[in-house]
């Protein structure tokens, strides 16, 4: 009876955990594209014929809190505006004005000067809005980064890629070849069981861990002695002895190896045994049958393993705050100059970017619906990673199906 | 007498502690079919595995005596197994092509142990596709699955692959005993055909497949061999009473 009502307790805790994940997964993405559509335009005119245009973000019976767009603002306060612009953008220093007898004024922390102004609502519809649309949509994703951290997520979105890419670089060939070692060659001794072991306990170590161990080991001694063998001419200023690329991505690779290891190897595993029989009674060798058989024979199996590491590289951010991502990277991770990829240089990291924008002080509601709409990219980014290797597995399954 | 394409001198096989071969002797002509019958677990199929080696596949095992192949002693001449495994090519109980094309898997072991133009492995592939009759019925296929033709054209592919790396001899481990009657007597005629040209050992536990396609046929009992013949022999007049009852039906 007991039993009976805890099974019935479990489930319904379940379903409620599943419906509490649909519902953030739908609040990011409705949030998320909340975000991405731009708020309506409004264009504030100068008794002298002068106008300045902005974004509406916040509309009130007396306030109006806006974004001021730079461009049609008086030569004479260009300079000026130049810098607002800037502090603008955050709301809290957004531009508040006052209805006064239906005219509008401008407070004078945000331009400088007081004056009169009357608004507008031109092109809210149409074409217009399409364009108004592109045009956030644009500042949203490549609008060049600035030091505050600010402007576009491009620089983050490629660091990422990048930084996920070369995580699966490193790790599945590594897991691959430890899965194969256990799975082919080693058999059931003490040893290959504490190996076994390690690696399914490496599952369960915090990933902040893993990025003290990549900041202890990685950074500051084997970062250290290649500043000293490789770039000693740089000296002081470090060169691999700081968080970087190369750094992240092994940390991440160690992160995820558990997954892989133990996908690949169940992987290895089921391959049928008359599969391997057939092709040594052709007179292959063990590592011919490996290469020829097996490998192929599991490739499904070890697209799933790519699809878990690459889902749960993308998901991390604690650890690479200790080796490398950083809220503003001057230059991007990679470049159209040799060595092309550039190892050692900190990145921006989307992950990260939600962290900065969700917990910024400065940002308020406006950062936090940037913080949705960067979650919201990094979705798509691991869909998109991953959607690539499901559907080759999905084609690879079709012609494997008969060998389970 | 010629020389045995194949012979055992007190084979036995170990598995663990479990005694299953024990002091086999058994000459195997070149160009005519043996066929091994008995009991199911008698030993059969360990002893056809013990010829070309994958009882190294099972972790326990410890395989004793002599293998000879063309009179050379395989463990003594330390020929290393894979080339073993080539001249002496093996059939399964059940078809196991390779997850692949109908193509790939015959060119499988030219692939590993000749470098042949592609011109060369076509020609090859056809020739022992060919073989065994199955030509007209995939040449339009090569490229397609080998899991899509039928358990019959299945069979007859992976003999097919296994004559591709030109062995001298053949084992067949029940090559028929998953297939309809009809592909069965297909494969029987194939085997017919082939002791033209090779040495064919047969393990079956259809006692009326033995005497329609074998010349010699041993009779295996509890890991021994009790008796081997001329088929015809032995099964109109056995010498040994467990022989008799066997193969009139009384066990098995």
């Amino acid at each position: 009876m007991i039993l009976r009502g805890l099974e019935r307790l479990a489930g319904s805790a379940l379903i409620l955990l599943l419906g509490a994940f649909a519902l953030i997964f739908v609040a990011i993405v409705y949030q998320g594209i909340a975000a991405l559509i731009p708020p309506p335009l409004v264009v504030l005119s100068l008794d002298d014929g002068e106008a300045v245009s902005g974004l509406l973000l916040r509309e009130t019976d007396t306030n109006l809190e806006l974004l001021l767009e730079i461009r049609a603002a008086k030569p004479e306060w260009r300079s000026i505006n130049r810098q607002r612009i800037i502090a603008s953008e955050r709301p809290s220093q957004a531009c508040i004005l006052n209805a006064s007898d239906g005219r509008m004024r401008l407070q004078t922390h945000c331009v400088g000067s007081t004056s009169e102004w009357s608004i507008s609502y031109p092109n809210s519809g149409g074409t217009a809005a399409l364009a108004r649309w592109w045009q956030a949509a644009k500042d949203f994703l490549i609008a060049p980064v600035r030091p505050d951290g600010q402007g576009g997520i491009g620089s983050a979105l490629v660091s990422t890629m990048v930084l996920v890419l070369l995580m699966t670089l490193l790790v599945v060939p590594f897991g691959i070849g430890v899965a194969l070692y256990l799975a082919e060659y080693a058999g059931d001794t003490g040893l290959t069981r504490a190996i076994r072991l390690t690696v399914a306990n490496l599952a369960a170590v915090p990933p902040v861990v893993f990025g003290l161990f990549g900041l202890g080991l990685l950074v500051h001694v084997f970062g250290s002695q290649i500043d000293q063998w490789l770039f000693s001419e740089r000296l002081p200023s470090p060169t691999f002895a700081t968080g970087g690329l190369l750094w992240a991505s092994v940390v991440l690779a160690l992160l995820t190896l558990p997954v892989v290891v133990v996908a690949c190897e169940q992987g290895f595993r089921r391959v049928p045994h008359r599969l391997r029989e057939a092709s040594l009674a052709l007179g292959a060798t063990h590592t011919e049958t490996v290469l020829r058989v097996l490998l192929p024979a599991a490739r499904p199996a070890l697209l799933t393993a790519l699809i878990l590491a690459v889902a749960r590289a993308s998901a991390e951010v604690a650890p690479l705050l200790l080796v490398g991502a950083v809220r503003y990277a001057a230059q991007l991770p990679v470049s159209s100059e040799p060595p092309f990829v550039h190892l050692e240089r900190p990145f921006m990291h989307l992950g990260y970017r939600v962290l900065d924008l969700a917990t910024s002080s400065a940002g308020g509601h406006y950062a936090l619906q940037q913080a949705f709409a960067c979650a919201l990219v990094l979705l798509l980014l691991v869909l998109g990673l991953n959607g690539t290797a499901i559907i080759a597995r999905l084609r690879l399954r079709a012609r494997y199906r008969d060998l389970g | 007498m010629t020389q045995p394409a194949l012979q055992t001198i007190g084979l036995g096989l170990n598995v663990g502690k479990r005694v299953v071969l024990a002091d086999v002797s058994l000459a195997f002509p070149p160009r005519s079919v043996t066929a091994i019958i008995g009991p199911s677990g008698c030993g059969k199929t360990s002893f056809l595995r013990c010829l070309n080696r994958l009882t190294e596949l099972w972790p326990d095992a410890r395989q004793h005596g002599q293998v000879l192949l063309n009179g050379v002693d395989v463990e003594r001449s330390a020929l290393p197994y894979p080339e073993l495994r080539r001249r002496v090519g093996m059939v399964f109980q059940r078809p196991n092509p390779f997850p692949g094309t109908v193509f790939d898997n015959v060119a499988y072991g030219l692939r590993l142990h000749r470098r042949l133009t592609r011109g060369e492995l076509n020609e090859r592939v056809e020739e022992v596709i060919n073989t065994v009759g199955l030509w007209d019925e995939v040449r339009d296929r090569l490229d397609d699955d080998a899991q899509a033709l039928s358990l019959g054209q299945q069979q007859r592919l992976v003999i097919a692959r296994a004559l591709a790396v030109e062995p001298e001899v053949l084992l067949l481990d029940e090559p028929a005993s998953a297939l309809d009657p009809i592909s069965t007597l297909r494969i029987e005629s194939l085997i017919a055909e082939l002791k033209t040209r090779y040495s064919l050992i047969l393990v079956t536990h259809n006692v009326q497949q033995a005497a329609r396609v074998a010349d010699y046929t041993a009779f295996l009992y509890g890991g021994q061999l009790l008796e081997h013949a001329e088929s015809m022999r032995l099964f109109t007049t056995p010498q040994r009473q467990e022989t008799e009852d066997y193969i009139t039906g009384r066990y098995g």
